[in-house]
């Protein structure tokens, strides 16, 4: 057997429904996942394939990179090789909130550590996300994907399945081919540089499409007041120092799409982070009742990248020089620029909070007519 | 100037040939299982984000001239496979291997692409 695509999925995809009387119901042979819910948490409805697996099944999704390019597509339907239980998702801590967290670290360190530009640590350097797993993400994770499934909340373990079932069959909805902002966990995966003074740390990132800037406030200014609070792309940071380890939290953050899985507006997270030589070792540990059982913590890892050629260091990117400017606002008969409203096919819905929802909902009914109109083989 | 040519590729020797680069989209627009080769004149170049774009003029049996349509990665993948904005200049005669668009519109994401002078870019 071979990695498919276009046709030679299609051919596949035939293939392992042609199984569904044979063997057990899978998430590659299943007519109908929303049904399967009772087969979400069992390992063998992934056939132990982890999400990276199971994604690396479609052609050159780019999520992640590591995925379904070419020379390292999967078989669509192919036994993976997740080990339940391989890594611990769930967050070490006894903590019930985000802010409970970090006041407990904070108390810890005494109110956090006073330095000059003298003492802090030299974070200097262009750094990358080295292997590792990523909280939001789930990257790399050898657990079956159905542990993953197991650490969500119903509803949104009914998304995670429709995301990984539409993505391993070439229909992955990413922010970047809408020309949309890569969101919160994206500011973290992409972070290249990072600025450090007395009062504030900068992080800066870009990938080729966005780019990523987060301010956290170590002023003890605190966050802002709630009554002024609004969901935010990248949330609203603050932290301390800990001698020369840097403890951030996280609120106001925009819920959007993670990668592997969702987050929705309630998400507050804790972030801690200090540098080992030429690492940047870190975590972060994610706090959403509506997405997640319990808290979720997972490693970081940056590593100082070596490329140093001028042509190749960071860049302002936007995705519009590819992809046009938005159809929102136009030229109207008369002259002026307008603007696009509900009843106008080509309105974009600034309501729909779950963009990508909408988009696998109409992908699944589009491709389900679609292998239903092939010829029969 | 040479006309197009579509190449059937059979089994999983096609997995062998040079990786795609990261893209930010899928790639299922694109029919994995051909490859097809065009020679024509380079029209314009787009050095931009998140893709880089080629565009060829082809002419077909007819003799008529059709405007392909080729994506290519993003710049800093560009770079690192030698290619600069100014690597094709708009006239240049160039032999492009692509993965063609499935429904058939005159396009596709390059695999390798031959140089007016030679050189073969991957």
């Amino acid at each position: 057997m071979r990695a498919v695509g276009s046709q030679g999925r299609y051919v596949t995809v035939a293939l392992a429904m042609l199984c569904t009387h044979a063997g057990a119901q899978t998430i590659f042979t299943t007519e109908n996942f929303h049904a399967d819910d009772e087969l979400w948490t069992d390992p063998a409805y992934y056939l132990n394939n982890t999400v990276d697996e199971i994604r690396g099944m479609a052609l050159d999704t780019y999520v992640d990179g590591a995925s379904g390019q070419l020379g390292s597509a999967r078989v669509y339907g192919g036994e993976g090789t997740g080990q339940v239980g391989a890594r611990e998702l769930v967050s070490p801590y006894e903590f019930t909130s985000a802010q409970q967290h970090y006041e407990a670290w904070r108390a810890a360190a005494r109110g956090g550590t006073a330095h000059t530009s003298a003492t802090l640590p030299d974070w200097s350097g262009r750094w990358a996300l080295r292997g590792g797993a990523f909280g939001g993400t789930f990257r790399g994770t050898p657990n079956p994907a159905s542990d993953v499934a197991a650490l969500l909340t119903p509803r949104y373990r009914e998304y995670f399945v429709q995301n990984i079932k539409a993505t391993a069959e070439g229909r992955p909805w990413a922010p970047g081919a809408f020309c949309l902002p890569g969101g919160f966990i994206r500011s973290i995966t992409e972070m290249e540089e990072i600025i450090v003074t007395p009062e504030r740390v900068w992080t800066l990132g870009a990938d080729n499409a966005s780019n990523y800037i987060r301010r956290i406030y170590t002023d003890d200014s605190g966050h802002s007041d709630p009554d002024f609070a609004y969901p935010k792309w990248h949330g609203e940071s603050i932290g301390f120092w800990d001698g020369d380890a840097l403890v951030v939290h996280t609120n106001q953050i925009r819920g959007w799409y993670g990668g592997y899985i969702e987050f929705t507006d309630a998400l507050e997270t804790v972030e801690r982070y200090r540098r080992v030589g030429d690492r940047l070792e870190g975590e972060i540990t994610l706090y959403d009742a509506d997405v997640f059982v319990r808290p979720v913590t997972e490693q970081l890892l940056f590593g100082l990248d070596t490329e140093t050629r001028p042509e190749l260091r960071p860049l302002f990117n936007t995705c519009s020089d590819t992809n046009g400017p938005s159809n929102h606002v136009y030229l109207d008969e008369q002259g002026f620029l307008n603007e696009r409203l509900p009843d106008d096919p080509l309105y974009w819905d600034v309501t729909d909070t779950r963009p990508w929802g909408t988009f696998y909902d109409e992908s699944d009914a589009r491709y389900q007519r679609y292998r239903q109109a092939q010829p029969a083989r | 100037m040479r006309k197009f040519t579509i190449i059937r590729l059979v089994g999983a020797s096609i997995f062998g040939i040079g990786v795609s680069a990261q893209a930010h989209h899928s790639h299922a627009m694109f029919d994995h299982d051909q490859e097809v080769t065009i020679t024509g004149k380079v029209s314009d170049m787009a050095f931009t984000n998140p893709h880089v774009f080629l565009y060829v003029d082809v002419e077909d049996e007819q003799g008529k001239v059709v405007k392909y349509w080729i994506e290519m990665s993003n710049i800093p993948n560009m770079i690192r496979r030698g290619i600069g904005a100014k690597t094709f200049e708009i006239g240049d005669v160039v032999t492009v291997n692509m993965y063609p668009l499935r429904d058939g519109r005159p396009g596709g994401n390059y695999n390798t692409i031959v140089g007016p002078d030679g050189r073969i870019y991957d």
